[in-house]
């Protein structure tokens, strides 16, 4: 048929309005322009309205054509059949590029479900450590602070008495400054007794001064006596000698009186030493005295002394136990001190294992979910833009699907196809390349 | 009293392990990383190196052969620390020279007996 016939033929409707439409601008001119010129726009005219039904305007539609019987029809009819297993190729592989793309999506959301399980898990540890830690610490610091309260509380206890200055008084338990004020007051008690001492000791030197000093005396006096009967002597041989002459009695009378005198003498020397004798009796007697009270107060002293000591040793000696026990207690909570602090450093250490497991999660785990789902994410982008331009052409065409709202109606046999395609082994996808270089191999 | 090179990237490890071996009477340098460690090895002689294994960059297993190839501490005693018996980098460890190990987490006393320990065997019993 001829072209221009079909399309006025198809587009019988349209004609009259497309010649009117390009008339009507030379309506004005009618009146204006020479015949000639009139002619000739008209023939143009008709030639551009010609030329749109021809070559501007779509084509008759399958259906009128197939009513025309024609051979023309027919293969009209075999291109649309064409067009229509392509569409259904062209859905088909969207399809099925979908569900490959949804079967890696389940691939790398189960492999980052694993992962994330990992970080769980390894997170979950983490935590437990970090509690574990700060609970350990904490109760070995509240163990410390207790411990070395009861270490004060120890070593206060020895300074002061269990029962206060009555139980002192009763020999109780002292403090140990009690205990130095004891000892303080024993040596001053000594320390006078001894003072007392050396006072008796003076008195007893001040008598033996006396006595020397009598001893001297009596010493003259005897030199004087032996002076006195060697002059006796003398005397006696010159009266035996004037005895024997007789002739001069002046003579005699004179020894006599010398005699006599000498004997007077002799007679006080006596008596001098007599009284000497008797003061150094009485000395000796003194100092005996003093003799015996110094024996009695240094006795009496030292016997009281050796008891204070004694008791005060006995008492020093139950609180030296006492301290023993005392330190040794304190040397206990020291090393109970020890083993809180001890545990505490090992507590600490949990950090290095903590900060381990947390860079193990950080560098191969979470890394690798993050590049699995950047690689994804780059596949969903891409692959969105390529399903929305096959679902416009497909729809355009007038493929045996229809969109509807929210997605795409697929038809049966599609739908049978994609469930046979995820039964099949999927084919292994290309290496993605990651935005900082290299090869990664996603499934 | 021991001059003792300590490697950790860990802080709390390092003075740690500086509060227990000063404890013990000796004197302690440390060094946050094995290439630090290097460093102050060339220009220090210590008697003894404890290092850690996992290390950001070099790690302690790079670092023994490292310390090996100087002159002055071809045999010095250089011991590790480890996340116990178990742990998959101490045999690799005892082939590259390293003296002895000791498990994390540590008690002061098992660090300073192994410390000393090590010590006695490498400067008294030799």
């Amino acid at each position: 048929m001829n072209p221009v016939a079909l399309a006025l033929r198809d587009h019988r409707a349209r004609v009259p309005l497309v010649g009117a439409a390009l008339l009507a601008p030379w309506l004005w001119s009618i009146f204006l322009l020479p015949l000639w010129a009139i002619a000739v726009s008209l023939l143009l005219t008709l030639a551009a309205a010609v030329f749109i039904l021809v070559r501007i305007l779509p084509p008759a539609r399958d259906e009128r054509a197939a009513d025309d019987g024609g051979c023309d029809a027919a293969e009209r009819l075999r291109k649309a059949r064409r067009r229509d297993a392509e569409q259904r190729d062209l859905m088909h592989q969207t399809i099925f590029t979908l569900h490959t793309h949804v079967h890696r999506w389940v691939n790398t959301s189960e492999h980052s479900q694993g992962d994330l399980r990992r970080v769980q898990t390894e997170v979950g540890q983490v935590l437990k450590h970090v509690e574990s830690a700060i609970v350990q610490i904490g109760e070995s610091f509240s163990a410390i602070m207790n411990k070395t309260a009861a270490q004060t509380e120890c070593a206060m206890k020895l300074l002061r008495s269990e029962d206060g200055d009555q139980a002192a008084k009763n020999g109780a338990w002292l403090s140990l400054p009690d205990y130095i004020h004891a000892y303080e007051s024993q040596l001053s008690s000594v320390t006078e007794r001894m003072i007392e001492f050396a006072a008796v000791t003076g008195a007893f030197e001040e008598h033996q001064r006396k006595m020397r000093e009598h001893t001297v005396t009596v010493d003259d006096l005897l030199d004087e006596l032996r002076a006195m009967a060697k002059q006796t002597g003398k005397l006696a041989l010159e009266s035996s000698m004037l005895a024997g002459s007789a002739a001069n009695h002046r003579h005699l009378v004179t020894l006599t009186d010398t005699i006599r005198s000498i004997s007077e003498k002799a007679h006080e020397t006596t008596r001098s030493i007599r009284l000497n004798l008797d003061a150094i009796r009485e000395q000796l007697v003194e100092s005996h005295k003093t003799m015996r009270t110094a024996s009695e107060i240094g006795a009496r002293a030292a016997t009281q002394a050796k008891v204070d000591v004694a008791q005060l040793n006995l008492a020093m000696m139950d609180k030296t136990a006492e301290v023993k026990d005392a330190v040794e207690h304190i040397n206990l909570i020291g090393n109970d001190v020890q083993v809180e602090i001890n545990r505490i450093i090992v507590a600490m250490q949990f950090q290095d294992i903590t900060q381990q497991k947390l860079e193990r999660l950080h560098q191969p785990v979470l890394s690798r979910v993050i590049e699995d789902l950047r690689v994804i994410a780059d596949e969903s982008t891409r692959l969105k833009g390529e399903a929305g331009y096959w679902l416009n052409s497909s729809v355009k065409a007038d493929a045996p699907f229809q969109l509807v709202r929210g997605g795409v109606s697929v038809p049966l046999e599609l739908r049978e196809a994609a469930v046979i395609a995820a039964d099949e082994p999927h084919p292994v996808p290309s290496p993605v390349v990651p935005k900082d270089g290299g090869s990664v191999e996603l499934f | 009293m021991a001059r003792i090179l300590v490697v950790d990237d860990v802080g709390s490890m390092r003075q740690i392990v500086r509060t227990v071996l000063e404890s013990g009477r000796h004197r302690v340098l440390d060094a946050c990383s094995a290439e630090e460690a290097l460093d102050l090895a060339k220009v220090t002689r210590v008697h003894l190196v404890l290092t850690d294994i996992n290390m950001p960059g070099m790690g302690g297993l790079e670092l023994i052969p490292q310390l090996r190839a100087l002159r002055t501490y071809r045999n010095t005693p250089i011991m590790i620390l480890a996340k116990g018996s178990a742990d998959e980098n101490l045999e690799q460890a005892m082939k590259r020279g390293a003296s002895g190990w000791v498990e994390k987490p540590f008690t002061p006393e098992g660090l300073l007996g192994a410390v000393n320990q090590v010590l006695v065997d490498f400067y008294v019993n030799h």
